[in-house]
């Protein structure tokens, strides 16, 4: 088992040849899982993907670029070696659009190609760090198969207490051929990958407390330079183009879960420009050590989701898979964590005035919706190895498995039984 | 300063008190007509503009404004975008309003927001549907008794089809008392516009601008307002526009309409409800089938909250209204999670922190002002059981007033209603208004030791006819109507 690694290819699409390459992402968005050019859904470990293509000019890029986003189970180099041997004909397929690409290339050309356009982000958001795509799909199979179980045996089932019905659906568990291992608990990620994230969870606190006195006074100055800058700076509220808005909103919704990506300039200066890395650290910290067992801050629908510095002018590329429509997911952020929404994209350009970094700014809505969609760019291919599966019913796929295994009782075995 | 005083401060936007300028809102937004027992809704097509502002002008000042309950009759009137658009509203004015409403209920993404599909998509409607004669123009006719409706009802629609307009459906109305169709109390919980002064809990007091443009909204804003040129306005009918000297703000003093032609299936309802509760003996079980049914709605027949009498119908309770879910019922054993009116107004019950003031505040930014009326004869329970009628026979003509369709009557329909997942059930559909999407196939009732899920429910309300309209303030309806 593993933990979660997000992977992005980016690669200069060849003279004259977008027209094929946007003709050939429309052929892969019938059916992302399962086309006949590049089936995602082959891909063992692969919980997301999505293909860009950037129009010329974006983020500074001097041609129109592909960009290809991966986030599977780790590690990164089995990954891009069975994007390079499961799919390869696929990756051939659509990369064969780009400046470079080697003609008919063996598997080690295609890796050593992937290996060489591939970038890692700069904050990383899981769900839930280390729920790998096998946990997920077998979990689902057994929530489904508990449920099923439940509603067919419900009459025998009401007459028991609670600890016998705990009882029979073991029962059930162990005797359904396929669902057993899920009396065992799930493997946790690799040792290696632990030690790192416990070295670099107690590393940073550890420097920082080391460069105190260096630290606070350049904290406070920039505290006060923020502060006049929020003040002083004009915030225009942006004016979305109707026929842009529709164009967008006309690919969303028809699952469980949507998909968004931004591409946004940090607004002009050191200032922002420092600050921005400044909340890509902070960014990076918390996803990695805070908000990693299923809650962003309160916020329980965000499957993945990404920041990464991008293209020759650095724009901020964000991109996220969420649970139910932009609206609420807007009003989420607008009603509940408008504060994490104002650290990470604060500094880019058209977003509203915050207070000392955290207050206000996504708290004035329309401004903050406005933001959202004046940055969102068409995602041309996107897949989903569980489009029906909303991030609260992982968790509680999870909690009912774990709870197979521990031994409950009283409230804690009557919670268990509410996830049924 | 108390802690949550100071959480108060620092989280919501202070909101500057405002006074609603009453006799410039359709009465509509302030009041039901309770009084007025006869309705009818009539719809029009614009075909020739020049006479049909000529039309208009003349029945601005018949329109029923402000607060007083108005005696005899009353007449409110709406537009969609497509009737603003022929009545001479140019495209970068139609800009400025609401993208939902300029998109129209019908367009692919929004049919799927709300769940309108199979027998309820658009193509099957009886009116507003893509295939259908374009409706412009809504007018909602009132008056005390059916037959002073009549009278009513023949006066405007000859007027309308006499200058430029023609009839695209006349929508009648029932009056079949308090109750909706499938035997429940209807339209207990609404809410009540801050700075109005009618008494109610503060659960219920929303901020004005949730229902009227031109006024600060929950998040302390006014909502986005459509406005035009001020050399357009050169009788100076429209008030100025807030943040722009060169504009006039066409939308204050309006709202949006949302219209909905919902058919129900009375016979399907109780028929399921009566399969799923039938004793050993294979015999019906009248007290729980109306258990069941009371679950699946969340309120008794007489309107009485489960919330607050889990076991049996208490009259006494019927107008209860000042309850939180968290509070009482955290875990769905008196009212299922997923019942119908704890799906379209959770109250206490959501993140953040569910029981919380904040919990409560953050969903009053889902609030309607419902504004419907049932249609087509009752049917008692024993017909309903028995008998299966075919085609659409009763239902409601459901009216919801709101500023921002997409955050609350869409969200209220995709993230709560239509959401298989809502709350954290595992695969449910509303069991009054889902069924038709293919996803959820069932409704939990929560119970120890463990849950009962009732499988297959059926699809018991059909959309057959819906639009989004917009209810301008009456200066705006004479800048409409051409000064």
């Amino acid at each position: 088992m593993s933990h979660q690694v997000g992977l992005t290819f980016t690669a200069a699409v060849a003279p004259g040849r977008e027209e094929s390459l946007r003709a050939m992402l429309r052929h892969l968005d019938l059916d992302p899982a399962h086309n006949d050019v590049l089936p995602f859904a082959e891909l063992p470990d692969v919980h997301f993907a999505r293909f860009l293509v950037l129009p010329e000019g974006t983020a500074g890029f001097g041609a129109t670029t592909l960009v290809l986003t991966v986030d599977a189970d780790g590690p990164a180099g089995p990954r891009v070696r069975d994007l390079a041997e499961e799919v390869g004909a696929g990756i051939d397929a659509v990369f064969g659009h780009c400046a470079g690409y080697p003609a008919d290339p063996t598997s080690r050309q295609r890796r050593s190609w992937l290996a060489a356009h591939q970038e890692n982000s700069e904050v990383f958001y899981i769900h839930a760090v280390g729920r790998t795509l096998t946990q997920i799909l077998d979990e689902a199979r057994l929530r489904s198969a508990v449920v099923g179980f439940v509603d067919a045996e419900h009459a025998r089932l009401a007459a028991l207490d609670d600890r016998g019905v705990r009882d029979a659906i073991r029962a059930f568990v162990s005797e359904t051929p396929g669902l057993a291992p899920a009396l065992e608990p799930p493997a946790a990620p690799g040792l290696l990958f632990r030690v790192r994230e416990k070295s670099h969870k107690l590393a940073v606190p550890a420097l920082l407390v080391v460069g105190l006195p260096i630290v606070v006074p350049a904290l406070l100055l920039w505290a006060v330079a923020f502060r006049v800058r929020e003040l002083r700076e004009p915030v225009p509220l942006q004016v979305l183009d109707p026929d842009r808005l529709r164009a967008l909103s006309d690919r969303e919704d028809f699952e469980v879960m949507n998909q968004f990506t931004s591409i946004a300039p940090i607004r002009p200066g050191p200032l922002l420009r420092i600050t921005s890395q400044l909340t890509l650290w902070i960014g990076n910290y918390t996803a990695r050590h805070v908000f990693t067992r299923g809650s962003l801050s309160g916020l329980t629908t965000v499957h993945f989701a990404r920041f990464k510095r991008f293209g020759p002018r650095r724009h901020l590329l964000f991109t996220s898979y969420y649970d139910g429509s932009l609206e609420s997911y807007n009003n989420d952020f607008v009603d509940q964590v408008a504060w994490v929404l104002n650290v990470v994209f604060g500094q880019q350009e058209g977003y509203p005035r915050t207070r000392w970094m955290v207050l206000d700014g996504a708290r004035d809505e329309r401004g903050f919706k406005a933001f959202i969609r004046g940055h969102q760019i068409e995602t041309q291919v996107w897949y989903t190895a569980y489009p029906d599966l909303a991030a609260v019913t992982l968790d509680q796929n999870a909690r009912l498995r774990a709870g197979l295994g521990d031994d409950l009782d009283g409230e804690e075995l009557r919670a268990w039984l509410e996830l049924i | 300063m108390a802690r949550a005083d100071l959480r108060q401060l620092l989280r919501w936007p202070r909101r500057p008190s405002a006074r609603i300028d009453v006799d410039d809102v359709q009465a509509l937004v302030m009041q039901g007509y309770g009084r007025l027992r006869g309705a009818a809704y009539l719809l029009l097509e614009v075909t020739d503009p020049i006479p049909a502002r000529s039309w208009l002008a003349a029945l601005v000042g018949e329109v029923t404004l402000g607060e007083r309950r108005p005696v005899g009759t009353a007449t409110n009137v709406a537009f969609t975008a497509t009737g603003l658009g022929r009545l001479g509203v140019t495209d970068d004015v139609l800009a400025g309003f609401a993208p939902e409403y300029v998109e129209g209920m019908t367009s692919a993404h929004r049919t799927r927001l709300l769940g309108d599909a199979g027998a309820a998509a658009p193509s099957a409607w009886a009116w507003g549907g893509p295939q259908g004669p374009s409706v412009d123009v809504l007018v909602l006719l009132y008056a005390t008794t059916a037959e002073e409706l009549t009278g009513h009802v023949q006066e405007q629609r000859s007027r309308a089809t006499a200058s430029g307009l023609r009839e695209v459906a006349l929508l009648d109305t029932e009056d079949i008392g308090l109750g909706e169709h499938f035997g429940f109390r209807d339209g207990i919980s609404q809410p009540v516009l801050a700075g109005t002064g009618r008494p109610s809990g503060d659960l219920h007091v929303v901020a004005p601008g949730e229902f009227l443009l031109g006024y600060p909204n929950q998040h302390g804003q006014a909502p986005s307002s459509p406005t035009v040129a001020a050399d357009d306005d050169t009788a100076r009918l429209l008030p100025p526009a807030k943040d722009d000297r060169d504009r006039r703000d066409l939308g204050r003093n309006g709202t949006y309409l949302v219209m909905r032609t919902l058919s129900q299936d009375v016979g399907a309802f109780w028929r399921y409800a009566d399969a799923q509760t039938r004793r050993a003996d294979g015999s019906s079980d009248p007290a729980a089938r109306t258990s069941l049914a009371a679950r699946m709605v969340g309120r008794w027949p007489s309107g009485a909250p489960l919330t607050l009498s889990p076991d049996r119908d208490r009259p006494e309770l019927a107008e209860q209204n000042d309850f939180g879910y968290h509070e009482h019922d955290a875990e769905g054993f008196a009212c299922p999670i997923g019942a119908h009116v704890r799906r379209t107004h959770p109250r206490d019950s959501l993140p953040p922190r569910p029981g919380s003031d904040t919990s409560v505040e953050v969903g009053k930014g889902h609030r309607l002002l419902r504004r419907g009326r049932p249609y087509g004869p009752p049917v008692d329970l024993g017909d309903a059981l028995t008998a299966e009628e075919a085609g659409d026979v009763r239902g409601l003509h459901f009216i919801a007033l709101c500023t921002d369709i997409a955050r609350q009557f869409e969200f209220i329909s995709h993230t709560w209603v239509q959401n298989p997942h809502f709350a954290g059930l595992y695969d449910d559909s509303d069991p009054l208004l889902g069924g038709h999407t293919g996803e959820g196939s069932g409704f939990t009732v929560q119970q120890r030791p463990v849950r009962r899920r009732y499988v297959e429910t059926p699809a018991v309300v059909t959309t057959r006819g819906g639009a989004y309209f917009f209810l301008p303030g009456a200066r705006a309806l004479r800048y409409l109507s051409g000064g």
